[in-house]
């Protein structure tokens, strides 16, 4: 899965949401490439704590955002909505720093970005799944939304349970550690400081 | 080692000479499509979002009006206008109210061995013409039209072989239907599902659009068909020639392999609420519905009508149900006319609309209410998809979705 390529640390000072930064990534002969890439910062602790709720297989994004509200003019009008077909009282129950386990191929269906806007507007800090759809997966990336892959978590989790994600690690819960994919430097790690960026950016005629 | 399709046409877009699953590309983009679903939001990033927007090329991008129109309230006519006076600023090609955007792009753009991002999840219907489409976010979206470039996991590739024909009354939209049933919703993540063997070349256009615009219903990048004579004649009708036709190499390596024979393949539905949850037709016939939907970039081409009208012509569409019947562009919309498939529906009691994606996405025409019953061709029938929360929606053929509009429940064209 590609989550498991970004960056161990991303650096949150010298670049802003919204930037086009330089990444350099490492193919599987070696060969550096660099790349352009527009930043929509992921934020990753270390180590962090947070109360669970638990959702099924196979949610997709009619039922993280059912199409009707799509219109609705921001994200933070369309997330009282969001669950709302499956769970209609989930969004307004949700607090900030809570995580979602889930089931396999969370956020299968449309390419709709608000999905996982929605998600991390609700206070979502994480989203634990045996597996993720793909669109949703590289939408997650590109909002900053963190998504962590573990197969057993979900038969065992209760809901209202906190867990704690150690990065990289593994997740604990109920006194078992239930590991996760590192996520290794050497495929992907972005060139320090705005120096390059601000080269590249010149390069593309940005600024 | 050798390649597939799918891989070959990323080496070719990255400028090298092969690639392998894992590995991950700077990759030049032939076109991208964007309709009003996200557009709108694409133009408030790039407009608010960068320093000093530009955009790479304007004559690789395309707008297309197709999932709220005409629009049906002041928020989508102005998420519309802000997506028209962008595309008119910026010279941008332009579509509105002419088909569903798969279907116009498949029409007028899309060439084999293109690599094609579209901001709307069904762009993998391109693969109809030996192209990787694929769907992608509007982040996604905005830096491709910003660099012309992006960034592709190259992903494993999943071989169907298809041998066979289909029989008389079964539709390549029963095939796709039991493909997903039996690989499952997630079954090819992040894969290509690559349709090959004799069967893959008795399958028209049509038939290819239907099985590769499903693919991601089973988690796939995309789906693929090798670009063969079928695809040049049709290139050939619509003035275009080829970019690249690839072939997969005898030795190029699949994750992994499946067989279908075609002349087993028997109607099927896809029960509530999701794709893969496939059963033979006849388990779902008798249950009681309340609206049909003939259309979509699915299964909205002038050889769907034609199996509908075909069924319906000169019976009535039950008085418990609306027969909604939508064809995916005008151009076929015009064919229909002349062959006068439209008459024939309209007499039945059809309702006939304009071009759109309708309610195969809950919020255009003809969305269902409470605890509702639909029957469609439509691409999805996830919980609420297609209206209210509590409403059904059973996914069938051309043919099942007709003769259960005439007889008020799911049934096959035998027991009409």
């Amino acid at each position: 899965m590609f989550f498991a390529k970004i960056p161990r640390h991303t650096r949150q000072n010298a670049i802003t949401e919204g930037d086009l930064e330089c990444i350099l990534t490492h193919n599987c002969e070696g060969t550096e490439q660099l790349s352009l890439y527009l930043v929509r910062y992921i934020r990753i602790m270390e180590k962090f704590t947070g109360r669970v709720w638990v959702l099924g297989d196979d949610i997709d994004t009619d039922i993280i955002i059912p199409t009707e509200y799509l219109a609705l003019k921001t994200i933070d009008d369309m997330k009282q909505y969001g669950f709302s077909p499956l769970r209609p009282e989930l969004a307004g129950q949700i607090q900030k720093g809570d995580i979602i386990v889930a089931g396999k191929n969370f956020g299968c269906g449309s390419s709709r970005e608000q999905a996982p806007e929605i998600i991390k507007a609700l206070g979502i800090q994480c989203v634990i799944a045996k597996s993720f759809a793909r669109i949703f997966f590289r939408n997650s990336i590109n909002n900053g939304l963190l998504l962590i892959e573990q197969p057993d978590l979900h038969d065992d989790m209760k809901e209202g349970d906190t867990v704690t994600v150690v990065m990289n690690e593994h997740v604990d819960y109920n006194g078992k550690q239930y590991p996760i994919a590192s996520l290794p430097e050497n495929l992907m790690s972005i060139i320090q400081a705005g120096g390059l960026v601000k080269a590249m950016r010149k390069l593309n005629g940005l600024d | 080692m050798g390649m597939t399709i799918a891989e070959k046409i990323i080496a070719a877009a990255a400028g090298v000479d092969s690639v392998k699953p894992g590995d991950i590309h700077t990759v030049q983009l032939d076109r991208l499509m964007s309709n009003d679903g996200t557009t709108h939001l694409t133009v408030d990033m790039y407009k608010n979002k960068l320093n000093h927007p530009h955009i790479a090329d304007t004559k690789k991008l395309v707008f297309i009006v197709d999932h709220n129109v005409p629009s049906d309230c002041p928020k989508t006519a102005a998420s519309q206008k802000k997506m028209r006076d962008f595309a008119k600023e910026n010279n941008i090609d332009f579509w509105e109210g002419k088909g569903v955007c798969h279907q116009v792009m498949i029409e007028n753009y899309v060439r084999p061995g293109e690599l094609i991002f579209g901001a709307d999840s069904h762009t993998c219907s391109y693969g109809a013409l030996g192209a990787f489409g694929t769907g992608v976010g509007c982040t996604d979206f905005l830096y491709g039209m910003v660099t012309g470039t992006s960034w592709v996991l190259v992903p494993e590739s999943v071989k169907f072989n298809l041998t066979g024909k289909l029989p008389e009354g079964v539709t390549a939209r029963d095939l796709i239907l039991t493909i997903i049933g039996e690989v499952g919703a997630n079954g090819c993540n992040y894969q290509v599902m690559e349709f090959t063997g004799e069967g893959a070349k008795t399958l028209s256009i049509s038939d290819r659009m239907t099985l590769c615009n499903m693919a991601v219903e089973a988690g796939a990048k995309t789906g693929i068909f090798e670009a063969d004579e079928k695809a040049m004649e049709y290139l050939k009708e619509h003035g275009r020639e080829p970019k690249a036709v690839f072939h997969s190499d005898p030795d190029a390596k699949y994750i992994r392999e499946y067989t279908f024979d075609l002349s087993k393949v028997r109607p099927v539905v896809a029960k509530p609420d999701f794709v893969d949850n496939v059963v033979p037709a006849e388990e779902a016939c008798g249950i009681e519905i309340n609206e049909a939907f003939l259309g979509s970039c699915n299964n909205g081409r002038i050889e769907d009508l034609r199996v509908g009208a075909e069924i319906i012509k000169g019976k009535k569409v039950s008085d418990k149900v609306r027969f909604l019947v939508v064809p995916a562009s005008q151009t076929i919309y015009r064919q229909a006319l002349k062959e006068g498939l439209i008459d024939i529906f309209m007499e039945a009691g059809a309702i006939v609309m304009n071009p759109n994606c309708s309610v195969c996405w809950g919020s255009c025409q003809g969305v269902i209410g409470e605890n509702e019953v639909l029957i469609s061709t439509g691409t999805r029938n996830f919980k609420g998809r297609a209206g209210h929360p509590s409403s059904k929606v059973y996914l069938g053929s051309a043919a099942t979705v007709t003769a259960s509009a005439i007889a008020g429940k799911i049934a096959l064209p035998s027991e009409i």
